[in-house]
Protein backbone atom coordinates (compact mmCIF):
# COMPACT_ATOMS: atom_id res chain seq x y z
CA UNK A 1 0.00 0.00 0.00
CA UNK A 2 2.84 2.38 -0.75
CA UNK A 3 2.95 5.51 -2.89
CA UNK A 4 -0.72 6.32 -2.97
CA UNK A 5 -2.04 9.44 -4.56
CA UNK A 6 -4.71 11.29 -2.67
CA UNK A 7 -7.29 12.95 -4.83
CA UNK A 8 -8.40 15.72 -2.51
CA UNK A 9 -6.18 17.42 0.00
CA UNK A 10 -7.21 16.70 3.56
CA UNK A 11 -10.46 15.18 2.40
CA UNK A 12 -10.23 12.50 5.06
CA UNK A 13 -9.16 14.59 7.98
CA UNK A 14 -11.28 17.51 6.90
CA UNK A 15 -14.42 15.99 8.42
CA UNK A 16 -12.75 17.05 11.62
CA UNK A 17 -13.49 20.58 10.55
CA UNK A 18 -15.93 20.33 13.42
CA UNK A 19 -13.11 20.34 15.88
CA UNK A 20 -11.22 22.93 13.89
CA UNK A 21 -14.30 25.12 13.86
CA UNK A 22 -14.67 24.58 17.58
CA UNK A 23 -11.08 25.63 17.99
CA UNK A 24 -11.69 28.69 15.87
CA UNK A 25 -14.68 29.58 17.99
CA UNK A 26 -12.95 29.05 21.28
CA UNK A 27 -9.45 30.18 20.43
CA UNK A 28 -10.17 33.34 18.50
CA UNK A 29 -7.32 34.97 20.35
CA UNK A 30 -4.87 32.29 19.16
CA UNK A 31 -5.30 32.13 15.39
CA UNK A 32 -1.64 31.27 14.89
CA UNK A 33 -2.09 28.12 16.97
CA UNK A 34 -5.15 27.06 15.02
CA UNK A 35 -3.33 27.70 11.74
CA UNK A 36 -0.37 25.56 12.75
CA UNK A 37 -2.66 22.80 13.94
CA UNK A 38 -4.38 22.80 10.57
CA UNK A 39 -1.06 22.85 8.70
CA UNK A 40 0.16 19.84 10.66
CA UNK A 41 -3.10 18.00 10.11
CA UNK A 42 -2.94 18.60 6.37
CA UNK A 43 0.51 16.96 6.19
CA UNK A 44 -1.04 13.50 6.15
CA UNK A 45 -2.74 14.16 2.84
CA UNK A 46 0.06 16.25 1.41
CA UNK A 47 2.63 13.48 1.81
CA UNK A 48 0.66 10.95 -0.24
CA UNK A 49 2.06 8.13 1.84
CA UNK A 50 -1.29 6.80 2.92
CA UNK A 51 -4.53 6.14 1.08
CA UNK A 52 -7.37 8.36 2.14
CA UNK A 53 -9.56 5.34 2.68
CA UNK A 54 -7.17 4.02 5.31
CA UNK A 55 -7.22 7.28 7.22
CA UNK A 56 -10.97 7.45 6.95
CA UNK A 57 -11.68 3.99 8.31
CA UNK A 58 -9.44 4.83 11.27
CA UNK A 59 -11.29 8.11 11.81
CA UNK A 60 -14.70 6.44 11.66
CA UNK A 61 -13.74 3.80 14.20
CA UNK A 62 -11.87 6.14 16.55
CA UNK A 63 -14.75 8.63 16.54
CA UNK A 64 -17.12 5.80 17.40
CA UNK A 65 -14.88 4.60 20.23
CA UNK A 66 -15.17 8.09 21.67
CA UNK A 67 -18.94 8.00 21.10
CA UNK A 68 -18.88 11.01 18.82
CA UNK A 69 -21.69 11.65 16.34
CA UNK A 70 -20.99 10.05 12.98
CA UNK A 71 -19.50 12.29 10.32
CA UNK A 72 -20.22 11.42 6.70
CA UNK A 73 -17.50 9.33 5.09
CA UNK A 74 -16.21 10.08 1.61
CA UNK A 75 -14.23 6.91 0.94
CA UNK A 76 -16.72 4.39 2.31
CA UNK A 77 -20.33 3.67 1.62
CA UNK A 78 -22.70 4.71 4.38
CA UNK A 79 -23.36 1.05 5.09
CA UNK A 80 -19.67 0.17 5.39
CA UNK A 81 -18.99 3.23 7.53
CA UNK A 82 -21.77 2.14 9.87
CA UNK A 83 -20.27 -1.35 10.08
CA UNK A 84 -16.77 -0.05 10.76
CA UNK A 85 -18.06 2.33 13.42
CA UNK A 86 -19.54 -0.59 15.36
CA UNK A 87 -16.41 -2.70 15.09
CA UNK A 88 -17.64 -4.93 12.26
CA UNK A 89 -14.68 -5.02 9.88
CA UNK A 90 -16.02 -7.75 7.59
CA UNK A 91 -16.21 -5.31 4.67
CA UNK A 92 -12.48 -4.54 4.88
CA UNK A 93 -9.39 -6.25 3.53
CA UNK A 94 -7.17 -8.27 5.85
CA UNK A 95 -4.57 -5.49 5.84
CA UNK A 96 -7.18 -2.88 6.70
CA UNK A 97 -8.54 -5.04 9.51
CA UNK A 98 -5.07 -5.42 10.98
CA UNK A 99 -4.55 -1.66 10.84
CA UNK A 100 -7.91 -1.01 12.50
CA UNK A 101 -7.06 -3.49 15.24
CA UNK A 102 -3.93 -1.44 15.84
CA UNK A 103 -5.86 1.85 15.75
CA UNK A 104 -8.33 0.48 18.29
CA UNK A 105 -5.57 -0.72 20.55
CA UNK A 106 -3.75 2.61 20.41
CA UNK A 107 -6.96 4.45 21.23
CA UNK A 108 -8.02 2.19 24.09
CA UNK A 109 -4.64 1.30 25.58
CA UNK A 110 -1.48 2.25 23.73
CA UNK A 111 0.63 0.08 26.01
CA UNK A 112 -1.17 -2.95 24.68
CA UNK A 113 0.12 -2.47 21.13
CA UNK A 114 2.25 -5.50 20.35
CA UNK A 115 5.64 -5.34 18.69
CA UNK A 116 4.35 -7.78 16.09
CA UNK A 117 1.66 -5.27 15.12
CA UNK A 118 4.26 -2.59 14.47
CA UNK A 119 6.42 -5.02 12.53
CA UNK A 120 3.46 -6.02 10.38
CA UNK A 121 2.50 -2.40 9.83
CA UNK A 122 6.02 -1.52 8.75
CA UNK A 123 6.07 -4.48 6.38
CA UNK A 124 2.76 -3.35 4.87
CA UNK A 125 3.39 0.39 4.56
CA UNK A 126 7.15 0.76 4.85
CA UNK A 127 8.68 2.67 7.72
CA UNK A 128 7.69 6.13 6.43
CA UNK A 129 4.14 4.91 6.00
CA UNK A 130 4.12 3.27 9.41
CA UNK A 131 5.39 6.41 11.12
CA UNK A 132 2.84 8.48 9.25
CA UNK A 133 -0.06 6.19 10.07
CA UNK A 134 0.83 5.91 13.76
CA UNK A 135 1.01 9.68 13.96
CA UNK A 136 -2.28 10.01 12.12
CA UNK A 137 -3.96 7.60 14.54
CA UNK A 138 -2.63 9.63 17.45
CA UNK A 139 -3.93 12.83 15.87
CA UNK A 140 -7.34 11.32 15.14
CA UNK A 141 -7.55 10.21 18.76
CA UNK A 142 -6.50 13.66 19.90
CA UNK A 143 -9.08 15.29 17.65
CA UNK A 144 -11.81 13.07 19.01
CA UNK A 145 -10.80 13.78 22.61
CA UNK A 146 -10.68 17.51 21.96
CA UNK A 147 -14.07 17.40 20.35
CA UNK A 148 -15.46 15.61 23.39
CA UNK A 149 -14.11 18.36 25.61
CA UNK A 150 -14.71 21.41 23.44
CA UNK A 151 -18.09 20.67 21.91
CA UNK A 152 -20.08 21.19 25.15
CA UNK A 153 -18.30 24.51 25.69
CA UNK A 154 -19.08 25.55 22.16
CA UNK A 155 -22.71 24.49 22.53
CA UNK A 156 -22.98 26.39 25.82
CA UNK A 157 -21.61 29.55 24.24
CA UNK A 158 -24.00 29.26 21.35
CA UNK A 159 -26.90 28.75 23.72
CA UNK A 160 -25.84 31.77 25.75
CA UNK A 161 -25.66 33.90 22.61
CA UNK A 162 -28.99 32.70 21.23
CA UNK B 1 5.57 -0.51 28.93
CA UNK B 2 7.55 -0.31 25.70
CA UNK B 3 10.29 2.28 25.83
CA UNK B 4 12.43 0.74 23.10
CA UNK B 5 11.68 2.15 19.67
CA UNK B 6 10.09 -0.47 17.45
CA UNK B 7 11.01 1.27 14.21
CA UNK B 8 14.47 2.10 12.94
CA UNK B 9 16.15 5.45 12.91
CA UNK B 10 15.85 7.29 9.62
CA UNK B 11 19.12 9.10 10.26
CA UNK B 12 22.41 7.32 9.65
CA UNK B 13 24.62 6.92 12.71
CA UNK B 14 21.88 8.09 15.05
CA UNK B 15 20.06 5.79 17.46
CA UNK B 16 16.35 5.27 17.17
CA UNK B 17 14.53 7.84 19.24
CA UNK B 18 11.45 9.98 18.78
CA UNK B 19 13.09 12.45 16.42
CA UNK B 20 15.13 10.03 14.35
CA UNK B 21 12.22 7.63 13.87
CA UNK B 22 9.79 10.42 13.03
CA UNK B 23 12.33 11.59 10.47
CA UNK B 24 11.02 8.86 8.19
CA UNK B 25 8.32 11.44 7.47
CA UNK B 26 10.33 14.68 7.48
CA UNK B 27 7.62 16.99 6.17
CA UNK B 28 5.18 15.80 8.80
CA UNK B 29 7.82 16.05 11.51
CA UNK B 30 8.65 19.59 10.44
CA UNK B 31 5.04 20.69 10.69
CA UNK B 32 4.69 18.96 14.05
CA UNK B 33 7.76 20.83 15.26
CA UNK B 34 6.26 24.16 14.24
CA UNK B 35 3.04 23.37 16.11
CA UNK B 36 4.90 22.06 19.15
CA UNK B 37 7.10 25.14 19.29
CA UNK B 38 4.04 27.35 19.11
CA UNK B 39 2.54 25.52 22.07
CA UNK B 40 5.68 25.73 24.18
CA UNK B 41 7.24 29.03 23.27
CA UNK B 42 4.23 31.31 23.27
CA UNK B 43 0.77 31.47 24.64
CA UNK B 44 -1.31 32.60 27.53
CA UNK B 45 -0.48 29.82 29.99
CA UNK B 46 2.54 30.21 32.26
CA UNK B 47 5.48 27.96 31.42
CA UNK B 48 5.41 26.17 34.78
CA UNK B 49 1.77 25.22 34.31
CA UNK B 50 2.49 23.86 30.85
CA UNK B 51 5.41 21.87 32.23
CA UNK B 52 3.35 20.46 35.08
CA UNK B 53 0.66 19.48 32.60
CA UNK B 54 3.20 17.69 30.45
CA UNK B 55 4.61 15.80 33.41
CA UNK B 56 1.16 14.87 34.69
CA UNK B 57 0.12 13.66 31.27
CA UNK B 58 3.24 11.50 31.08
CA UNK B 59 2.50 10.07 34.52
CA UNK B 60 -1.15 9.31 33.79
CA UNK B 61 -0.33 7.66 30.46
CA UNK B 62 2.63 5.81 31.98
CA UNK B 63 4.94 7.27 29.37
CA UNK B 64 8.52 6.31 30.07
CA UNK B 65 10.06 8.10 27.14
Amino acid sequence: MKNHTNTAESAVLEPHSGIRQALLDLLKGRPELVARFGHFQAAFADQNLLPERLLEICRVRIDALHRLPAVAATQLSAEDAARVSTGDFSCLSAAERAILDLAEQMTIDAHGVAGEQITALSRELGEPGAVTLLTAIALLDTNARMQRVLQPLRDARRAANA
Amino acid sequence: MATTPRLNSAIADQPANFGSVMSHAPEMLGRFGVLYAQLWQSGTLPADLREMTRLRNARVTDCGY
